[in-house]
């Protein structure tokens, strides 16, 4: 990298394949006088790169949702209810299509996304090539526009992170900015795919990054709020789906939608024990067999379509539908099992393509099935049947894909309505709590597992205990003597210690040590009645609190043998000592007991 | 942190083994696709891991890339690819949305024609298609919801009205659907609430005041089944105050309904307010006809009756309602204009169709009124002779009749005028009495009934 103080001559070969990296880049700027003040850092240039980014991945989505219409448009024609040949036909060829494209062309863009995205950022070190995006695009609009029962969202989590990753390459961002730049753009894919772009961020953040990283929040807001502006300016700022006003009467109705929570989780287990079961199988099979797992199960898809339509694609029209009380319950319990039935075998057999839509219209189906129920025998219910069907897709978003912050905010931002969080709230939880209780491990981890990749579970580090300091202490016993203590009391206090150094604390609250052996050797001369603030020379200890993280004491031990633990009232309270040994015995502790409660994943 | 890799997975090697395996590897190699079989790898050069497919490092190949902009490059290419893809998208999605009004239109005049053909199930389905191309159109969202209604589907039909009446809670339309769903459900409060913000609303197209009109006569009819007759009234005088003063038949058609409703006086002024407009129309002249008929105005009613049905010759009501007027204001014995005599004459004339109408009802009856107790050799008994408990209502006032009738004469009329008041007061009785016992009466009796109606006599 060149010193920006120097003008490079001609370029060596050297040179010419090692080019400037924006860090230098951004250095020859300042240099110059008259643009250092307005040369943006690092951290600005990466969040410029957010909004295009965004841009791109929200102008890329809306590409990719036209071109499934049209796909749609072209082979099962434009009515609701399309001829039977076409139903039958469009989605084994579609998935034939699909088969031979990915077998052949594209083999990475296999699955949903989400786990793919992830892999590049823990694994591939950010790194998504720009064929999976085109690949993505392309194999999910013929799958999804043929009438395979996935959805867009997913795939264009993916395309918007492969864009990401392409210009955070080109641009040659560092290894660790590479890594963070494809949720950007997985957020910006979301969002724009959603029109949500508070759940896309909440879903990235909780599934993908795992952690709210204040270095990269920033650029994943810009990114979605890019994305979902490009989107509404070009498709319009129409909700994705038309919902009625919801108004909680009296707070015993939230009974009826704890019910809603129940049932869905039970059917959220049902549907991940589907997919665990029936894909491991299908995977095992020959591999030529791949090049018709899709067509088969575009078949079947087809033959259960000639019954019921609505099964097939994404099925948001049918969601507004359900929404709008358009069904009796008994067509929804239907709709429910035959898309439940339809998801699973689009995306066991390889398909490429996402779950997020299916999800939401299995929910939408329970929820107005359970509603339709639930207003059959209490009819004093007010709530109406739209308001179920939104529970009850927030209700399977929590216990299917695991995302409980995210499913609420999504039923949030689709209904405009906030009067809706209490009931969300309750039935969010308990599908997300049944479906812990049977599933140890989320759809996502399952998925990756059975890929032969471990990555880690964002579920499983949220949930890990957090050890602190006060985990690790130990009591000080007789260690500490006060700095206006004089020698030879401080020699008396510590003589029965079997300790070789002590803390002396001082009356500012600095702490500091001071060693057995030269207390002896002072206690002995005149020195000995002077008081230690005035002998001791060794520097300030760091000092820790007991509700600090566990690995912020290793950070500040340094040389230390030890650190002081003391109360963030009062620094001269000492509530205990504590060692590179303690934390290491901590974590011991906390690892052992991990193991002993872990039950074996039954996936 | 190392990140994992599936176990297992060996650095790529040539293998050598055999033969078969070592020409395996070369036609593999050959199409590129080794690597696939082989799985991730570390890079050489930069350390970085190679995934599982790809044949060299992405990282170094950027580096040695022949292409190798400068970030600034990038950037601005970047930014030029957004111009080009704004344009192309742009491009696209116009074409798209030109595509999905052309299918929107296409669906909803199919859904329009099946609904005026009766099929509203074909109909729905065809705007439920229109509305997938056009979401936020409401014309598609309003004629789905009637297609709803006239199908039978009420709760998915309010559900998209109401959510039309979210966003347009003024729309005249919306608000006439929710009225006609509240009349259906039998809802007074609701429907009168719906169909005022109907009236008040605002319309679209062409002739608002037709509408207007339109939707407080529906709200009117609906009342009138509903059997609100006080609230219907009520709107029946909003619906004529807002005529136009000019307009005949909306006069009449108001003036008919008021005639339905019994308010004649009322429908009396419409008709008269529709002559005003056009003096020759003659469902306005049969209506003041028959409005001054009922009213008991027959000197009026009979100018109006007669050049109604010199319009429609063909109408045998209003034939009968002329010939009615004229015999009663040939009888009429409370005329003004009388003379004595003639006052005399219409007297003794309804005197003798009253006795006539009480022997043919005591005949209907069975009763003998020739035959009675206490009459003897001619001579009606007397009420002392006999008490009004032992005869019936019919013969003692057939008794009344003939112990009157040797005086009713002309002569002694002229000289008497209480009895001529005792006559008509006779007459009233008996044709009340035989209007209750034997059926209303026809002809002369009817004309009698009617005049002695309108001088207060004979109540309803």
């Amino acid at each position: 990298m060149s010193s920006p103080a120097t003008r490079p001559e001609s370029p060596t070969s050297d040179q010419q394949t090692s080019r400037a990296s924006p860090r230098s880049w951004i250095e020859n700027l300042r240099s110059k006088p008259w643009l250092s003040k307005i040369a943006p850092g690092e951290a600005q240039l990466f969040l410029l790169l957010a909004i295009i980014i965004g841009l791109f991945s929200g102008l890329l989505v809306v590409c990719f949702q036209i071109s499934i219409e049209w796909m749609r448009l072209w082979l099962l024609g434009p009515s609701l209810d399309p001829k039977k040949l076409n139903v039958l036909l469009a989605p084994a060829l579609g998935g034939l299509a699909v088969a031979v494209i990915v077998m052949k062309v594209f083999p990475r863009v296999r699955g949903s996304g989400v786990n793919q995205t992830k892999a590049a950022v823990y694994i591939y070190d950010g790194y998504i090539p720009f064929s999976t995006v085109v690949g993505k695009f392309l194999t999910c609009a013929l799958a999804i526009g043929s009438g395979h029962s996935l959805g867009p969202e997913d795939p264009s989590l993916q395309i918007g992170a492969g864009v990401a990753s392409a210009l955070g390459r080109r641009l040659r961002l560092s290894r660790e900015k590479i890594r963070l730049i494809a949720p950007v753009g997985a957020a910006a894919g979301l969002a724009a795919a959603f029109n949500a772009p508070i759940s896309a961020v909440l879903f990235v953040i909780e599934e993908v990054i795992g952690r709210w990283n204040s270095g990269v929040l920033g650029a994943v807001i810009l990114s979605a709020v890019s994305g979902v502006v490009v989107e509404r300016g070009l498709m319009g700022a129409e909700p994705l789906f038309r919902v009625p006003v919801y108004r909680l009467v009296h707070p015993s109705e939230l009974l009826a939608y704890a019910l809603l929570g129940i049932v869905g989780g039970l059917s959220s287990v049902f549907f991940v024990r589907l997919i665990g079961s029936l894909r491991p199988r299908l995977k095992a099979l020959p591999r030529r067999t791949q090049y018709f797992q899709p067509a088969v199960a575009g078949l079947l898809i087809g033959l259960l379509g000639l019954g019921v339509p609505q099964v097939m694609g994404a099925g948001y029209h049918t969601v507004d539908q359900i929404i709008n009380a358009q069904f009796a319950w008994r067509m929804l319990a239907l709709l429910a099992i035959c898309k439940i039935l339809a998801t699973s075998l689009s995306f066991v057999s390889g398909t490429p393509g996402g779950m997020f839509a299916p999800t939401l219209f299995i929910g939408a189906a329970i929820g107005g099935a359970v509603g339709s129920l639930e207003h059959h025998f209490f009819p004093v219910l007010t709530g109406s049947l739209g308001s179920y069907a939104l529970v009850g897709m927030g209700t399977l978003f929590a216990g299917f894909l695991r995302a409980p912050m995210t499913s609420v905010f999504m039923v949030l931002e689709l209904s405009g309505n906030y009067s809706i969080i209490v009931p969300v709230m309750i039935s969010n939880t308990l599908a997300y709590l049944i479906s812990r209780h049977y599933l140890k491990t989320p759809i996502f981890d399952m998925l990756a597992r059975q890929d032969g990749v471990d990555l880690p579970s964002m579920e499983e580090q949220r949930e890990a205990i957090a050890l602190r300091v006060e985990d690790a202490m130990r009591d000080a016993g007789n260690m500490v003597v006060d700095a206006e203590d004089s020698v030879n009391t401080a020699l008396e206090r510590t003589r029965r210690s079997p300790e070789t150094q002590f803390l002396v604390r001082y009356q500012s609250g600095n702490w500091t040590t001071i060693e057995a052996a030269v207390l002896l050797a002072l206690a002995g001369g005149e020195e000995g009645s002077l008081p230690l603030e005035e002998l001791h020379t060794n520097p300030w200890m760091p000092v820790l609190h007991p509700d600090e993280p566990l690995d912020y004491a290793l950070q500040k031990m340094d040389d230390w043998p030890l650190l002081p633990v003391v109360s963030r009232a009062d620094f001269r309270r000492l509530e205990g000592v504590v060692s590179v040994d303690d934390v290491l015995r901590a974590y011991k502790r906390a690892a052992t007991s991990q193991d002993s409660s872990q039950v074996p994943s039954n996936m | 942190m190392e990140p994992r890799v599936k176990p297992g997975l060996a650095e790529f090697s040539i293998p050598t083994e055999s033969p078969k395996r070592f020409i395996c590897w070369l036609l593999r190699a050959s199409r590129g696709i080794i690597f696939r079989m082989e799985g991730d790898r570390r890079c050489p050069k930069c350390g970085q891991l190679i995934p599982r497919g790809e044949a060299d490092c992405p990282h170094c190949r950027v580096e040695n890339s022949p292409a190798n902009y400068t970030p600034q490059a990038v950037l601005l290419l970047c930014l030029l690819g957004l111009v080009v893809l704004f344009v192309t998208t742009g491009f696209t999605v116009r074409a798209f949305h030109a595509k999905q009004q052309q299918l929107g239109q296409e669906f909803f005049g199919r859904g329009e024609a099946e609904l005026k053909a009766g099929q509203p199930e074909k109909a729905i389905v065809d705007f439920r298609t229109a509305l997938i191309y056009s979401r936020d159109n409401d014309l598609y969202q309003l004629h789905l919801a009637q297609a709803l209604m006239a199908a039978n589907h009420t709760e998915e039909a309010r559900s998209y009205l109401s959510d039309l009446w979210e966003r347009e809670p003024e729309s005249a339309e919306v608000n006439l659907e929710l009225g006609r769903l509240a009349a259906r459900a039998g809802d007074i409060n609701q429907a009168l609430r719906y169909y005022h913000s109907a009236v008040y609303g605002e319309w679209e197209g062409p002739n608002i005041s037709e509408q207007r009109r339109q939707a407080r006569l529906e709200l009117y009819h609906f009342l009138v089944r509903r059997g609100a007759n006080g609230q219907a009234e009520a709107e029946l005088e909003a619906l004529a105050a807002e005529l136009p003063a000019d307009d005949a038949i909306l006069h009449t058609q108001v003036g008919d309904l008021f005639l339905k409703s019994g308010q004649f006086d009322r429908a009396l002024r419409e008709y008269l307010a529709a002559l005003n407009g056009d003096k020759n129309q003659k469902e306005a002249l049969a209506g003041a006809g028959e409005a001054d008929f009922r009213l008991g105005n027959y000197r009026y009613a009979w100018p109006y009756l007669r050049r109604a049905l010199n319009e429609d010759p063909g109408n045998t009501e209003l034939a009968q309602m002329l010939e009615m007027a004229k015999l009663i204001l040939s009888i009429d014995p409370y005329a003004a204009e009388l003379t004595s005599a003639e006052r005399n004459v219409r007297v003794l004339r309804a005197f003798d169709q009253g006795v006539s109408r009480v022997q043919l009802c005591a005949r209907q009856r069975g009763e003998s009124l020739e035959e009675m107790p206490g009459k003897s050799a001619g001579k009606w008994p007397t009420e002392s002779q006999v008490p009004p408990q032992s005869q019936s209502s019919l013969q003692r006032l057939y008794v009344q009749a003939m112990k009157m009738k040797p005086r009713m004469k002309p002569s002694v009329l002229s000289r008497d005028p209480d009895l001529a008041t005792e006559a008509l007061d006779w007459v009233r009785e008996a044709e009340s009495l035989t209007s209750s016992v034997c059926g209303e009466p026809t002809g002369l009796d009817e004309a009698i009934v009617l005049v002695e109606r309108k001088y207060g006599g004979i109540q309803k």
